[in-house]
């Protein structure tokens, strides 16, 4: 089965969903590619499950066109759409067998009953839950739930699978379990894959590009790594894992490069300025904690330097997070891979901070 | 029965024997023993005559009224089950005031309405549809309407309550995997609400089938139900045997049907009146 020619491209123009005066989703463009995983992320509320739903069809959109396979679907309902879907909490049919929950597309289909007999089958095995198909959904565990569900959405070969929060209701591990399980069947199966999280680092883990959506807007769109390194504002760059964030006041170009000046009173050495930045625009300065350095006080640094004293030592699987207090109130997070017999700076003692300039991001506050 | 709670059961239990068990014994061994022991009031009662007809038209009454009453029933609850804030509020009131008003009043309401010179026949000659009065008391049509008006809400409530509890996402995964509107509702909806309809039909049925208000004012000699008959041969009659003999019948009656119901709905009218 050649895998590639199975996916739908997806493609989202103006598509806007409005309650009364609540903006759920703002005119929103979006093109996702045949066979993509795409996972869209954004804290609650940010208008995920109405861009899910307009797709899928129970959301009436307020404007715009949805793109599956080049056809616009608006007009079309739900069940005609061909869309497979996997909802958080499964929605697997209580008063149907396993096998019976997996069937049912087929049987809307009018398959014959012996290729669902072959397909629910085949698919039961791939989903590793085979000679389950007797059980009652309720008798499953909820990862071998959530298996069903996928084995259910996309066992009439949808080119478009949406699926929303399916591992929220699952612990840590099985969850971590589960991601690896999605990835190897998207692979699999060959789908286009819009999935909805609001755990950057599952969506991370799973896709191939992702978009970040706050208050029913779209911000970014990109690669895990591209938003990360390069987050287009303030929301981004906290969303996406830690950010030290200043409010810069005023720029000043210095040779081969710029010299900050923050509200916080740290003045910051920087090699470029926002990207798309407009003129007034307000601008923030963002470091990772991990690319600042900790050393001694009066030890030479890099071309960022600042001295605190730290406030809190926090040590987590494999890292070390200090919190270090810089002028009033302002605190500064450094993280360190954690190494054995290390001499960390223990809470109290005064440290020096620096970072290389490189390291210094400009990016817009809105 | 575990614990040491057990004691607690003591006093419900003796009230329960003396007021209730007692009696019913007495009556089944007085079906056989009054006015000579022997199985002469049985044989009366499934005899030719008119007991054997009055016991087939109360099962079959009590089958047309629930029938009926799921037909009008589960579009009132599926509406009001999609139905959210203030207007549930009002269609539930709805169904729930007339439960206020007496049996008997209702009944008495339904004799105005259908009556020689009642509201339905001076509409019926107002609009020219008939040129004289028309007969409808004493008659099925007056017991069939009245007991369907008074046992309504007892196919509403659980229907309704099942159906709220059927999860919203259920239906949209369906649409979403194919289904259009009507199929979701056979294969998805409907299912989901047979909870509610197994109990509903059980409790409609088993209380039609004791009915004894709506038929004695509206049904008269023609229409009449086991009830109205027992009550005839204790009280005008004062032939307590062959009332404590029909008594029982009914009694092994709606016991029977119940088993059987519950064999056919798989326990779930049970598991419904329970929840
Ligand atoms: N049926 C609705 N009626 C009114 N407002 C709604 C409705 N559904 C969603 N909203 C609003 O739209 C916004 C986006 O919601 P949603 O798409 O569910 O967010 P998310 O899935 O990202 O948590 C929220 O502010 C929410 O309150
Ligand atoms: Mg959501």
């Amino acid at each position: 089965m050649s895998s590639a020619a199975r996916g739908a491209p997806l493609a989202i123009e103006g598509l806007a969903k409005q309650y009364g005066d609540v903006v759920a989703l703002a005119p929103t463009d979006l093109t996702i590619e045949r066979g993509e995983f795409f996972a869209l992320i954004g804290p609650s509320g940010s208008g995920k499950s109405t861009l899910l739903g307009a797709i899928a069809g129970f959301v009436p959109p307020s404007g715009g066109r949805i793109l599956i396979d080049g056809d616009d679907v608006v007009a079309v309902p739900p069940y005609r759409r061909n869309i497979g879907m996997v909802f958080q909490n499964y929605a697997l049919f209580p008063h149907m067998s396993v096998f019976e929950n997996i069937a049912f597309p087929l049987r809307l289909r009018k398959a014959s009953e012996a290729e669902i007999r072959a397909r629910v089958e085949r698919m039961l095995a791939m989903v590793r839950l085979p000679g389950m198909g007797g059980r009652r959904s309720n008798q499953l565990s909820g990862g071998q739930q959530q298996r069903v569900a996928l084995a259910r959405a996309a066992i009439y070969d949808a080119g478009l699978l949406l699926m929303d929060e399916p591992l929220g209701a699952l612990d840590k591990n099985l969850r971590e379990e589960m991601q690896d399980e999605i990835k190897q069947f998207h692979r699999q199966i060959g789908a286009t894959v819009l999935y909805v999280t609001h755990d950057q680092e599952e969506a991370a883990r799973l896709s191939d590009r992702m978009a970040i959506l706050n208050h029913g807007r779209l911000v970014q769109v990109g690669r895990s790594r591209d938003l990360y390194e390069a987050p287009r504002n303030a929301f981004v760059a906290s969303f996406l894992g830690e950010a030290n964030l200043f409010a810069v006041r005023h720029m000043t170009s210095t040779g081969g490069g710029l010299a900050v000046d923050t509200r916080e009173g740290i003045p910051l050495a920087a090699l470029r300025g926002p990207a798309g930045a407009i003129n007034g625009a307000a601008v923030m300065a963002c470091v990772r904690p991990e690319a600042i350095e900790l050393a001694r006080p009066g030890a030479s640094g890099l071309d960022n330097r600042v001295e605190g004293v730290v406030d809190d030592v926090v040590h987590a699987a494999g890292t070390v997070r200090y919190r270090v207090r810089v002028g009033d109130g302002f605190a500064i997070t450094v993280r360190r891979p954690s190494r054995l017999q290390a001499e960390d700076p223990g809470v109290g003692e005064r440290v020096a901070l620096s970072w290389r300039a490189d390291d210094t991001l400009l990016i817009l506050k809105e | 029965m575990a614990g040491g709670y057990a004691w607690l059961l003591a006093a419900p239990a003796a009230f329960l024997a003396l007021f209730f068990a007692w009696p019913l014994v007495r009556v089944v061994w007085r079906g056989f023993t009054d006015p000579v022991l022997g199985l002469g009031n049985y044989a009366r009662v499934f005899g030719d005559g008119p007991y054997l007809r009055v016991m087939l038209n109360t099962i079959e009454t009590a089958a047309t009224v629930t029938a009926l009453c799921l037909l009008v029933a589960y579009p009132v609850a599926y509406v009001m089950a999609k139905t959210r804030g203030r207007w549930l509020q009002i269609m539930a009131a709805l169904v729930l005031i007339p439960l206020w008003t007496s049996v008997v009043i209702r009944s008495y309401a339904w004799m105005v309405v259908f009556q020689r010179r009642g509201v339905l026949n001076d509409l019926l000659l107002a609009t020219g549809l008939v040129d004289a009065p028309v007969s409808f008391l004493p008659g099925a049509l007056g017991v069939h309407v009245g007991m369907v008006h008074i046992m309504l809400p007892f196919m509403v409530l659980p229907l309704l309550s099942s159906m709220r509890a059927i999860d919203g996402t259920l239906l949209r995964a369906a649409e979403v995997l194919g289904a259009s509107p009507t199929k979701v509702f056979w294969r998805v909806f409907l299912p989901l609400s047979l909870p509610g309809l197994n109990a509903g039909v059980a409790l409609v049925f088993m209380t039609s089938l004791g009915f004894f208000v709506t038929p004695a004012l509206l049904g008269g000699p023609q229409h009449m139900m086991a009830a109205v008959l027992i009550e005839q041969q204790a009280n005008t009659y004062l032939n307590w045997g062959m009332a404590s003999a029909l008594s029982s019948t009914l009694l092994v009656v709606t016991l029977a049907i119940y088993v059987v119901y519950l064999r056919v709905s798989g326990g779930a009218a049970d598991a419904a009146l329970v929840r």
